[in-house]
């Protein structure tokens, strides 16, 4: 009977010992993780977060998107077999709503990461005293004008888009939230900006490098300044770009060593914003540009139109940014090694030179004319452009011809950055689609010749300048309303 | 932690153990004796030597021992005068235990044991296995179960018991992933029902869940669904018996991993007699299925030309044209590109594999050992896969007392096994060009050694798949095969202690379990150079990768159960266990491309480039306990009721949903023994209604899903290392819950001759798992897990036995099973993507369309005519049969996709029905064609047994009305690229008025091979699964050659397979998972018909 009891109290022990602590017992913790718990509680931890928002605008999706965007509906690319026919119906203008390029989510992702710091930075500033203000500021800051470079991507993608300025981190998060005009969008990115602007500080770091990989405050200045042109607010985009221009440290690389330093080297004099590859990630360009199965070279029109050669004066003679690519077409700008740590330019001085060029000219005066067409010399000096480019207009007034002088020059100065079409599409909308039979020239360069008039039909409808919403976003959200164009 | 509670669980054993014995030394009493005697054979009165003298004590507990001398003395010490002495000796029977009392001289004498071998000890009733250990005889069952003796599948050529079971069970789908040496089976118990839960059935084995799954993450490498089949290593010929659980009262014990259905093997275990020593060889060749003819080099050729010209286009210019000139002035083009090669065969080969497995056992009253080793070797059809196993086993009991009782079993096996690099090479090999050589001829016409691996060729080039089933590109079959290396090790260690003990004998039981299980995996691949032929700048050129996944489990059971005298009318058992799991494991994986020689083949030797994801580790741990409360009462002999409920929880849960409650209830009614039947049809030997109802959960696959966890990038930025939220934290996800009622019926006749079992049930799935459900992608996330659904699998399953005769000197058996299976959702969440392929204006696509209510695996696609014949049949008609007329008069024709596409059908394209008469074909004329869930499944055979010496089995398995799509035929008559066709295309259109059902060949464009009818095949099969002629010798003779038995065998697999299915293999293997899947059939490697030669012997 003695044994009996003892077994029996032994097991009773055994299940109560399992039993009351299997709370605890099931309770186990990732081991190759930190789980969010354990985050956002100093301001080393909101830094990493920074920096994670920053890692994922270079881990090659975004670029590959930014760059599809901003170059495959313009003409100074063209396609290789290898690509695929999502690309080439994007070229014919027979977008479909399946069409994987219209895929957003890798930018919603970095917005996602944004907005997640921006929601628990003041977590971690609650808890850690030695987080400062400043450093806050900055951070937050900093995210706050990615999130608003991401949206102006979108909103020139897409025109309206969901508008998500809350972070998910959990499935109760996942609401329907439908999406928000153009208008919506842009106000929210110009408002985020104006906080920025005074949030991030001028330096964030004694490096170069690490001030150009990161946001500055010059950075937000030439983002509000692109902004505002999109916008159309042409006093409000030249102001902000004077709060850049005001700054001497940024200057043209001249000469020679222009091509090696700005994007060779990267993080020069000329660089404002650039998505840093230094020894870290290789670059997306690779594959898609300079690789044996790359999808996209250099088109037609880049030798003949763009870069046309100078037969008056002196065949040698050629235009410092016409390295950008080789004989066999092939683009050469975010270079030819493998693999490669090219960076990815966002923001450059000339940019926002152009920019006040086109916002002087856009206000219009003769006055402000001919300072757009100084600007326009000062970089073509410096760039060694041939006169073969120089529509030579020397009238202040001739709002117009400057105008397309910009647009031409752009197209030179920013060949293969991601920007053409966004600069075409900006051109052709200003003004109420003024400018339309812009897009129509370039329809009928790009598209097969087959589909040629029904592209030429489909442009005339302003809806198709944008892409559709992928088609799967529809089902995941009921509230999202395709864009009009795209509905049969 | 964990081993925190671990120690504090064995201590409380090991406390009660050492105060056990120390409380039953202390009784004694101090004075000690000696008690000296003789042991002498009863017959003829000569002392035996060497036998084993027991002291027990009133428990029957070995108390101490002695062996007697070459005198046959011996002398032992006794503490207690109740003691009592045995003597046992090899060849002799036990003697009866002699009291001691006061006695100092103890003799004894032995009998011979003539005939121990015959002994069988007779049971009122065999038990019912559950697994649980719950002693419940076969008539108080109230559950499905359905069992199979392994004796049954033991001539089979299978290394893996799930190949043997195939069609053996009502309601087990068994079906083929590859025959390739090593790949799995996919196990499938009353259908599926669950989508992203676990799928595959639970595995008992000897009481013990055993882990048969790999975890997702282990994708390190190339590994894809068939890559770990090797996992359930048990040999075969180690299995005493198989049962299958499947109705809730059964699962329901099993709690939250048995919701699929649970297997509970058994392994044979060592009887009372001498040293028996068996020995059982299988060896087989199995020669190659008939491969799918595909055009020679000459007709392949012919084709291209034809493709291009159709296509309008001009040959002569593009790059590869040369490839198909056969200008013998290019010497080295010529030689290379103008043969009739036949890939196929270049890279199969008759396959073969022997199996030997060597076992011992015997034992006396108090311990009883089974040890067996064996075996396998095995080389696969296709050239680089093979598979070789060593499994040893040793299993253990020892009786301590009457009350006291362990099992102690160790099982260990270690698997090598080569498998193909990719997939697809299989496909590859079927679409490879056929005029181009396998080995390489120098430009003078010589051959050479070298397989031909140029860099490209017509068909393009390799292209390294960096997600399993991802396009491989082309490149030589022969190559990749050969020299691409997929080598997988595996070494897989299985305890298992238990301790029964008797707390109030025969009334209340303790049983304790503990289970420890090892399991190292490692999984080797290198893709040298030339299997494809790429130059080394490309990172998929000496690509070298190693992954290891080391799994350690410990499982623990304990059961009370109590089973009171209540007197012959009462019979209750009642059971409370407690289970806990905690498992861990380990992935580290490496990666390295471009080493620097094809002979450097390890990830450790540095290479040229880094590779994304070039290192991985994971580390994770998941819990599990489980609390069951069982009873079954058996009342009058007639009617039995019974009862569970199961408390789970699960470390995969959050806090909020962790712990879920499985209760189940069932009852049987012996209808047999009630009287009116017993006294009015006394052909019923027994007839017993049962039914159940119960419930089972499911946990979601994976763990720690309940945080939001920030992981760092494989990159820093500006020198620092960034993290981001990876994942969305699940706070909500719930167990999926089956639900599930069964009535079966038991039924046996005339003398036991015939018997029949019924079973009809319905099983809902609710709170089903959804992985990878689409969210907006703007929460910065794509995909979620959700509980998002609700499922039911009804269905209904039959068997039907019957001895036709037995004699003395015949014996014959008959068996018959089926089952149907219905699966339907019955709710979704609405963001589940309901639609699939809706661009259905590309080729080879078919479209899906969920509806609830509607069974998954439906699909849907154009209703193929056919080819026009010429240009006047593709005149657009309308629903009178009368040619549309354009608003001037002119004759309209079919044209295709309008206005997106708007193609104009011309002779030779395929003819699609336009099912709304409106000239266009298009998504209107979309129709339902076939659904790749199984309407019947099952198997029938026959055992034939002449004077227990010559034996005869056959059996056939079946499945019917199923339709697969032809992923093979799809793509080797597609005739729009440099892919090699099945000759099925020599019959194609080619003039105008050819009447034919292959359309003509046009490169790259068209409209020919759009996801139709022509591709939607019935797959139903019977097959001859295995036949068996078995022969054993008689006694005498046996005995002669100094045996105990021998018997040898033959068996023949897969001989014949009668089926309408135009493809290599109708049986194909059904994943069905999302409402968008279908089975298409891109022939994999089948299972091969096999010859085998077996010997079993004992001695």
């Amino acid at each position: 009977m003695m044994i009996k009891k003892i077994y029996q109290s032994a097991f009773i022990l055994l299940v109560l010992i399992s039993t009351s602590s299997c709370k605890k017992w099931l309770d186990l913790q990732p081991q190759d993780g930190i789980t969010k718990q354990e985050f956002w509680k100093t301001k080393e931890d909101v830094k990493a977060a920074l920096t994670g928002i920053y890692s994922s605008l270079v881990g090659g999706s975004v670029e590959e998107r930014i760059f599809a965007w901003g170059e495959l509906r313009g003409d100074m690319v063209t396609l290789t077999t290898y690509a695929s026919e999502d690309f080439r119906q994007v070229r014919n203008s027979n977008i479909l709503t399946t069409n994987s390029i219209s895929n957003w989510s890798s930018i919603y992702n970095v917005i996602n990461n944004c907005n997640l710091l921006i929601d628990f930075a003041g977590d971690a500033k609650a808890l850690d005293p030695t987080f400062t203000d400043r450093l806050y500021n900055d951070y937050v800051g900093e995210a706050l004008t990615i999130r608003s470079l991401m949206y102006f991507y979108l909103v020139r993608s897409f025109r309206d888009v969901p508008l998500k300025l809350k972070g998910s981190y959990k499935d109760t998060d996942i609401q329907e939230i439908g999406k928000s005009t153009a208008a919506e969008v842009i106000a929210q990115i110009i408002s985020d900006l104006n906080k920025a602007k005074t949030m991030v500080p001028h330096k964030v770091s004694d490096s170069d490098q690490v001030n150009k990989g990161r946001i500055t405050r010059y950075a937000v200045f030439s983002l509000l300044a692109d902004v505002y042109l999109w916008n159309e607010q042409y006093q409000e985009a030249l102001t902000a770009t004077d709060s850049v221009l005001i700054n001497p440290d940024f200057k043209l690389v001249k000469g020679n060593g222009f091509f090696l330093s700005v994007f060779g080297q990267g993080s020069s004099s000329e660089t404002i914003f650039e998505l840093s590859h230094q020894s870290s990630v290789s670059n997306v360009f690779y594959s898609l540009l300079a690789d044996g199965r790359r999808i996209y070279t250099a088109s037609e029109y880049v030798p003949t139109e763009i870069f046309p050669s100078n037969t008056q004066v002196d065949v040698e003679l050629v235009d410092g940014r016409s390295n950008f690519y080789d004989l066999s077409s092939t683009i050469r700008k975010y270079g030819t090694d493998n693999p490669n740590f090219t960076n990815f330019q966002v923001y450059r001085i000339s940019d926002v030179m152009l920019m006040q060029a086109e916002a002087l000219n856009q206000i219009g005066g003769k006055q402000n004319g001919d300072k757009a067409l100084a600007i326009l010399k000062n970089i073509r000096d410096e760039r060694g452009a041939l006169d073969a480019t120089d529509p030579e207009i020397t009238d202040g007034d001739d709002t117009e011809g400057i105008g397309l002088f910009i647009l031409d020059e752009r197209a030179r100065e920013f060949a293969f950055e991601g920007k053409r079409w966004f600069d075409l599409l900006r051109y052709a909308k200003r003004d109420n689609y003024a400018n339309i039979s812009i897009l129509q020239d370039l329809i009928s360069k790009i598209s097969d010749v087959t589909v040629q008039q029904s592209a030429l039909n489909k442009i005339r409808d302003t809806n198709s300048h944008y892409f559709p919403i992928l088609e799967s976003e529809l089902y995941a959200d009921t509230k999202l309303v395709q864009n009009p164009f795209y509905l049969k | 932690m964990m081993t925190k509670r671990l120690m504090i669980k064995f201590l409380c054993v090991a406390l009660g153990f050492a105060v056990f014995i120390g409380r039953s030394q202390a009784q004694t009493q101090p004075t000690t004796l000696t008690v000296t005697g003789k042991v002498t054979d009863r017959n003829d009165k000569l002392p035996i030597p060497g036998a084993s003298v027991t002291v027990l004590d009133k428990d029957n507990r070995t108390v101490s021992g002695a062996i007697t001398d070459i005198e046959g003395n011996f002398a032992v010490r006794i503490k207690d005068k109740s003691h009592r002495i045995t003597v046992s000796f090899i060849g002799y029977k036990t003697s009866k235990p002699v009291v001691i009392g006061e006695r100092k001289t103890v003799n004894i004498t032995l009998e011979a044991e003539i005939n121990a071998l015959n002994e069988v000890v007779v049971r009122g009733q065999a038990d019912v296995d559950n697994g649980t250990g719950l002693p419940i005889s076969r008539i108080r069952n109230t559950a499905a179960i359905s069992s199979i003796n392994a004796r049954e599948l033991q001539e089979m050529q299978s290394s893996s018991i799930d190949q043997a079971l195939q069609g053996r069970l009502p309601g087990v789908d068994i079906s083929t992933v590859s025959g390739d040496p090593g790949a799995g089976m996919q196990i499938r118990i009353r259908g599926t029902a669950s989508l992203n839960g676990a799928s595959d059935p639970l595995i008992v084995v000897d009481g013990m869940p055993y882990e048969i799954t790999i975890p997702d993450d282990f994708n390190f490498a190339t590994s894809d669904d068939n890559a770990y089949g090797q996992l359930l290593n048990i040999a075969p010929s180690d299995i005493n018996e198989i049962s299958v659980l499947k109705d809730a009262a059964a699962t329901a014990v099993w709690g939250s991993r048995a919701s699929n259905g649970v297997l509970v093997i058994t392994t044979k275990r060592g009887a009372v007699g001498p040293p028996t020593i068996s020995y059982n060889f299988k060896g087989s060749v199995s020669p190659q299925t008939d491969p799918i003819p595909t055009l020679n080099g000459n007709q392949y050729t012919t084709l291209v030309l034809e493709e291009f010209y159709n296509a309008g286009r001009l040959f002569s210019t593009t790059e590869n044209a040369k490839q198909f000139q056969y200008d013998p002035n290019d010497t080295y083009i010529y030689h290379n590109f103008s043969n009739n090669s036949n890939w196929n065969d270049a890279i199969t080969r008759t396959g073969y594999y022997h199996d030997h497995s060597l076992q011992i056992s015997g034992g006396g009253e108090k311990a009883r050992y089974l040890t067996s080793i064996g075996y396998l070797s095995q080389k696969g059809n296709q050239i680089g896969t093979d598979l070789d196993r060593i499994t040893t086993r040793v299993n253990l009991d020892y009786n301590v007392s009457e009350r006291i009782k362990f099992q102690s079993d160790v099982s260990y096996s270690h698997v090598d096994n080569n498998q193909a690099y990719s997939t697809k090479i299989r496909d590859v090999a079927y679409q490879k060009m056929p005029n181009q050589s396998i080995y390489e001829y120098d430009e003078y016409g010589n051959l050479s050694d070298n397989l031909f691996t140029p860099v490209s060729t017509a068909q393009g080039t390799y292209i390294f798949p960096y997600r399993s089933g991802a396009s491989d590109g082309t490149y030589n079959p022969l190559a990749l095969a050969s020299r691409a290396m997929n080598h997988q090790l595996g070494d897989n260690l299985n305890t298992r202690f238990n301790l029964r003990y008797q707390l109030v004998p025969n009334i209340v039981t303790l049983v304790s379990n503990v289970n420890f299980y090892v399991n190292n995996n490692k999984t080797k691949t290198f893709l040298p150079q030339n299997a494809t032929g790429r130059p080394f700048t490309e990172l998929n050129v000496n690509r070298a990768s190693d992954g290891d996944y080391d799994q350690f489990g410990l499982t623990t059971k304990t059961d009370l159960f109590y089973t009171p005298n209540l007197g012959e009318d009462h019979q209750l058992t009642g059971g409370l266990s407690f289970q806990s799991y905690d498992g861990r494991y380990t992935i580290q994986g490496l990666a390295v491309s471009n080493t620097a020689s094809s002979y450097l083949q390890d990830p450790s030797i540095p290479g040229r480039t880094n590779i994304d994801k070039s290192a991985q580790s994971t580390v994770t741990q998941s819990r599990s306990i489980g609390l069951l409360a069982q009873v079954n009462y058996f009342l009058l002999h007639r009617y039995t009721f019974a009862a569970s409920i199961r408390a789970d929880g699960n470390s995969k849960f959050g806090p909020a949903n962790r712990y879920g409650y499985f209760p189940a209830v069932s009852a049987a009614w012996r209808i047999g023994e009630e009287s009116f039947i017993k006294n009015n049809f006394d052909f019923v030997d027994e007839l017993k209604l049962r039914a159940s109802y119960g419930k089972s959960g499911n946990a979601p696959r994976n763990d720690y899903s309940y945080f939001n966890t920030y992981n760092t990038y494989g990159y820093s930025y500006l020198g620092e290392n960034g993290v981001y939220s990876s994942n969305l934290e699940l706070s909500d996800l719930k167990w999926e819950t089956n639900t599930q009622s069964n009535v079966g019926l038991d039924m046996e006749l005339f003398d036991h001759k015939l018997r029949l079992g019924g079973e009809i049930y319905k099983r809902r799935t609710t709170d089903l798992f959804f992985d990878d459900l689409r969210v907006a992608s703007y929460n910065g996330f794509n995909t979620i897990t959700l509980n998002a659904g609700t499922m039911d699998n009804d269905g209904w399953e039959a068997s039907i036995g019957y001895t036709a005769l037995r004699n003395k000197t015949w014996t014959v058996d008959l068996n018959f099973n089926i089952a149907h299976n219905q699966n339907v959702i019955r709710e979704i969440s609405r963001l589940y993507q309901i639609e699939s392929a809706k661009n259905i204006t590309k080729n080879k696509t078919f479209y899906s369309f969920f509806q609830e209510d509607n069974p998954f695996g439906s699909f849907y696609g154009f209703r193929s005519l056919g080819v026009y014949p010429d240009k006047a049949s593709t005149v657009a008609k309308d629903r009178s049969g009368n040619p549309i007329l354009s608003p001037d008069g002119e004759d309209v024709y079919m044209r295709f996709g309008y206005p997106t596409v708007d193609y104009v059908f011309q002779p030779g394209d395929a003819m699609y029905d336009d099912i709304n008469h409106d000239g266009v074909i298009d998504y209107r004329d979309i129709v339902y064609l076939g659904n790749s869930n199984p309407k019947l499944t099952g198997g029938f055979g026959a055992s034939i047994n002449y004077k227990s010496r010559l034996k005869f089995t056959a059996f056939f398995n079946f499945r019917q009305g199923i339709d697969i799509i032809n992923g093979t035929r799809m793509n080797t008559t597609d005739m729009v690229s440099y892919n090699n066709q099945s000759t099925a295309v020599l019959r194609r259109w080619r003039n105008d008025g050819d009447i034919t059902d292959i359309p003509r060949a046009v490169y790259g464009t068209g409209y020919n091979s759009l996801g139709s009818s022509r591709y939607v095949e019935d797959a139903s099969f019977l097959r001859l699964r295995t036949a068996t002629l078995r022969y054993e010798l008689g006694q005498n003779f046996v005995k002669k050659i100094g045996l105990k038995t021998f018997s040898a065998y033959v068996t023949v697999e897969n001989l014949l397979t009668f089926t309408r299915y135009t493809g290599q293999d109708p049986d194909v293997s059904v994943r069905i998972n999302n409402a968008d899947d279908k089975t298409i059939d891109y022939s994999r490697t089948p299972p091969s018909k096999t010859i085998t030669l077996g010997i079993s012997t004992r001695f």
